[in-house]
């Protein structure tokens, strides 16, 4: 493989992502406090937000234990201390319109372009219940279907929904992923801003999904959402969330916080399509209590970003409840995934399913790192945990990082990993049937993910196995 | 966990004083040193075993243990050592080693296969080691009969340091056994072994470690394998005793062609922790690897597998396995795996599984329709379980001894 065509291509690659997602437009913000982390930063947040006395307070201790906590290191962190990251040299907040919306047309000129380039309205009449769009710091865009509202269905972004629904957000905020959880929580917990605040009351069930659509525009920035998902007995929701920022020569920090409470027979499904720019650092803590009979679906494509730290777990707190975590990632030169899940067995008679699929391309390097855990007296706890990795290029890696930790006689644990490349005679029977190598290799990679791309709703598998098409270019030499 | 040199026991004067008992040459007595060194600065190994519970202060290092070394299918006494050095074949206790053949005890004795600096145990071993074996196969030599050495420790809160030194040279073929064994005792008692296996261009070795300590014994021992081209090593580790363990395990294939298997049988017995940490190193291109550990947790005793696939940059057309099977056998038995690919190369076939669970109850039901007791049953069962790894074992009379000393230990249940 020759040197010279690889380089092209992932020239050309740039290009693409510059001219669909990777464009910038000059919002000045109408908020911008100076740039680093200090406690003035945060109650600045804090004040221009107008926020309880009790959040100030929680920001600023969370500040305290973000300077108390060390970096990552050991198991959980994909080499995060060997990456550059000045926490001075971002801006923690930035608020680019005067208030939120309802409807597009008040949308700032500017904001709207961005997302109308993005198809984001196109799709909300399309196939969505309700969409919720950040730019920057704020939710500048928000509405839901009429219907789902009058049945009692919140969606709001995560500022309003503690000033509409005080009582509610404060008795769950925080309480599955406490700041002290690990440091990028702490960080979170401080300057956390924007968001979704989902409610689904009793036995409703949401036919369509509900989407958030996250944007980072300036450069240096820090997107700090905070999304809490609140399934009542019985209800079922899918949230989709998607993610793209322009591509700047510095580095930007997206670390979010999402929790989830998924109440006795209720479902929750959580989509992510995470297509950041790779000068983005993408350092996610996701978790959801599970209680009795519960299931909690994530599916977590990770195609940008220059470093993802991300596995969504699943904490089963009650008999009965089923956690599953289908994971996709693609690493191309210049990008570490470092993505996975955890399951954790809390109480007797649950079971739990993790795959992750990944794929190394250049440079690239995909890493699965996974937990499985199982308390004492959980017996009848069924888990297995599948992981693919198919590296394409000589150059590229591949890591297996899975945690699995039995307290417990009476269950069945199961762990497998395959790693391989592209299998020369499969491309061979392709490339006889007519297809040229790259169409070929397209065609493997495509149904490689294809069990997981399934799951995501139409249009967004379309996406997806675009996305990887465009990844993909160029991959023969 | 204070320094070693702070321990009243461990000190440089020992080192120095025993040193100039055995009348070592200076050489040794250097990397005595150099190991107590950096024994002081290395941290200790992370993990699930509880250090502070190693109560290190109140040892005191060994110089008396009972070595055997013995030539022959049938191990048990009175045996005779047919005459090896006809053959060239070198079998003898490490100390004589190092006074009659000093050139090939410094060119190997913890240089490129464990030095010390690989861990803080490894250095100490450096620092302390008093007894061990040395074994030299010349090229083209075949040894037909199994070798083995028996070692067995005693005393109260004593520490013991056993090397075991094999090099192997090219197309030779061997099967050795070294067999650790004490009686349970007052107190408590510490063996940092090393193994060091070097194995020339197409040899051939079957090497087993059957370990039987004590309840009182805490075994930190490091074995490490390195094959040259076309090499073939088969590898087992029997864990039946101790207290706790945290062994180190190690193949590394540096020449194309080298394949290596490694396995584990291990019964934890009620309130005993074993970990083992293994290392599958691919280096060079065409080489292969397979590693089966299987272990069967009694009740409330407990298992940690850390296994690593490592396959570099210009080791394509790697072929690894790797598998963790764990049977719990009663309450409170607990079992972790954690199975690791690291790959750099992308032409490579890696898998690797690992499972937890108790006995099939379906397979229980079955056997017991045919009037067997829980008990035979469940014995029956085990014995398939590790039937899987022990017919790994060429030589039958060996393999059956080895069953002897496996069905003992599940024996106790």
């Amino acid at each position: 493989m020759a040197d010279e065509p690889k380089v092209q291509a992932s020239l050309t690659l740039n290009e693409d992502y510059k001219s669909k997602y990777g464009f910038h437009d000059d919002v000045t913000p109408i908020i911008k406090p100076q740039k680093g982390l200090n406690p003035d930063v945060v109650k600045a947040i804090s004040h221009y937000k107008n926020e309880p006395e009790w959040m100030l307070k929680f920001r600023l201790k969370s500040l305290e234990l973000f300077r108390q906590k060390p970096m990552p290191t050991g198991f959980w962190g994909g080499n995060i201390q060997n990456h550059p990251l000045d926490f001075e040299n971002i801006y923690y907040y930035l608020k680019p319109a005067e208030s939120q919306s309802k409807s597009w047309d008040d949308v700032p000129e500017k904001i709207k372009n961005t997302f109308d380039r993005l198809g984001i309205p196109e799709a909300e009449k399309k196939f969505l219940a309700g969409v919720g769009a950040q730019y920057e710091s704020e939710v500048i865009y928000h509405s839901l279907n009429e219907k789902l509202a009058k049945l009692g269905v919140i969606f709001l972004d995560t500022d309003t929904a503690m000033k509409q629904h005080p009582d509610l957000f404060r008795e769950y905020f925080a309480t599955v992923i406490p700041p002290a959880d690990n440091k990028f929580a702490a960080l979170n917990s401080a300057v956390w801003s924007g968001g979704s605040f989902i409610y689904i009351p009793k036995g409703v069930k949401v036919d369509l999904p509900l989407q958030a659509y996250f944007r980072i525009n300036a450069e240096n920035m820090g997107q700090f959402e905070r999304t809490l998902i609140i399934a009542d007995e019985g209800s079922f929701v899918h949230y989709v969330e998607g993610c793209t920022a322009p591509v700047y020569s510095s580095d930007s920090l997206h670390s979010a916080v999402v929790e989830i409470v998924v109440k006795k027979g209720a479902r929750v499904r959580y989509s992510t399509i995470q297509n950041w720019s790779t000068n983005v650092y993408n350092l996610v803590t996701k978790r959801d209590a599970a209680y009795r009979d519960a299931t909690m679906e994530w599916v977590d494509g990770n195609i940008g970003s220059k470093l993802t730290m991300k596995y969504p777990a699943v904490y089963m707190m009650e008999p009965g409840a089923h956690g599953e975590i289908l994971s996709i990632a693609f690493a191309n030169t210049g990008q570490h995934q470092d993505a996975g899940g955890k399951v954790v067995h809390m109480a007797p008679n649950t079971t739990s399913r993790i795959i992750s699929k990944s794929i190394s391309k250049g440079f690239g390097r995909s890493s699965y790192r996974g937990l499985l855990k199982v308390y004492p007296g959980c017996h009848g706890v069924k888990s297995n945990v599948e992981c693919d990795a198919l590296l394409i290029n000589e150059e590229s890696r591949t890591d297996t990082y899975p945690k699995i930790e039995v307290d417990e006689r009476d269950v069945s644990i199961g762990h497998e990993a395959r790693v391989s490349k592209v299998n020369d005679e499969q491309i061979f029977y392709l490339m006889s049937r007519g297809l040229t190598q790259d169409q070929a290799m397209n065609m493997i990679v495509c149904g490689f993910i294809e069990p997981l791309v399934k799951e995501l709703p139409m249009e967004y598998a379309v996406e997806l196995n675009r996305l990887i098409e465009l990844e993909m270019e160029g991959s023969v030499g | 966990m204070p320094t070693i040199t702070e321990e009243s026991a461990f000190t440089r004067e020992f080192v120095d004083r025993y040193s100039r008992e055995q009348h070592e040459p200076d050489w040794m007595r250097q990397r005595r040193f150099e190991g107590l060194v950096v024994s002081d600065e290395l941290p200790l190994p992370e993990g699930k075993l509880d250090w502070t519970k190693l109560k290190l202060g109140e040892m005191a290092p060994s110089r008396f243990v009972a070595l055997r070394h013995q030539v022959g299918a049938d191990f048990s006494p009175p045996f005779a050592v047919p005459d090896l050095a006809k053959s060239g074949v070198i079998f003898c206790d490490f100390a004589t080693a190092l006074r009659q053949h000093p050139q090939l005890i410094e060119k190997y004795f913890m240089t490129s296969v464990v030095p010390a600096r690989s861990s803080k145990f490894a250095a100490m071993h450096a620092a302390f080691w008093t007894h061990g074996t040395f074994l030299y196969v010349p090229a083209g030599v075949e040894l037909k009969m199994p070798l083995r050495t028996e070692f067995r420790a005693a005393g109260k809160n004593a520490a013991h340091f056993a090397h075991t030194l094999i090099v192997v040279e090219r197309h030779a073929k061997l099967t050795y056994l070294d067999h650790y064994k004490s009686a349970t005792e007052e107190g408590q008692g510490l063996f940092d072994g090393v193994t060091e296996i070097i194995l020339g261009e197409g040899a051939n070795v079957v090497y087993v470690a059957e370990q039987q300590w004590g309840r009182h014994v805490w075994d930190v021992s490091t074995r490490r394998a390195v094959l040259a081209r076309d090499a073939n090593l088969t590898w087992l580790n029997l864990g039946l005793g101790s207290a706790a363990s945290k062994m180190r395990l190690d193949a590394v294939l540096d020449g194309a062609g080298a394949s290596a298997e490694l396995l584990g049988v291990t019964v934890a017995q009620p309130g005993q922790t074993v970990c083992y940490d293994t290392l599958q190193d691919h280096r060079v291109p065409y080489t292969k690897s397979d590693l089966l550990f299987k272990a069967a947790v009694k009740a409330g005793a407990r298992t940690a597998y850390e296994g690593t696939i490592r396959v570099h940059k210009a080791a394509q057309k790697t072929d690894a396995y790797q598998a963790s099977r764990n049977l719990l056998l009663g309450e409170h038995a607990r079992a972790d795996a954690t199975p690791i690919l690291e790959i750099e190369a992308n032409d490579v076939r890696c898998t690797h599984g690992a499972t937890v669970g108790p006995v099939d109850p379906e397979q229980l039901f079955y056997l017991r329709s045919r009037c067997l007791s829980v008990e035979d049953a469940t014995r029956l069962m085990m014995r398939g379980f590790f039937d899987q790894v022990m017919r790994y074992i060429p030589d039958e009379i060996l393999r059956e001894q080895l069953w002897q000393a496996v069905d003992q230990a599940m024996g106790n249940s």
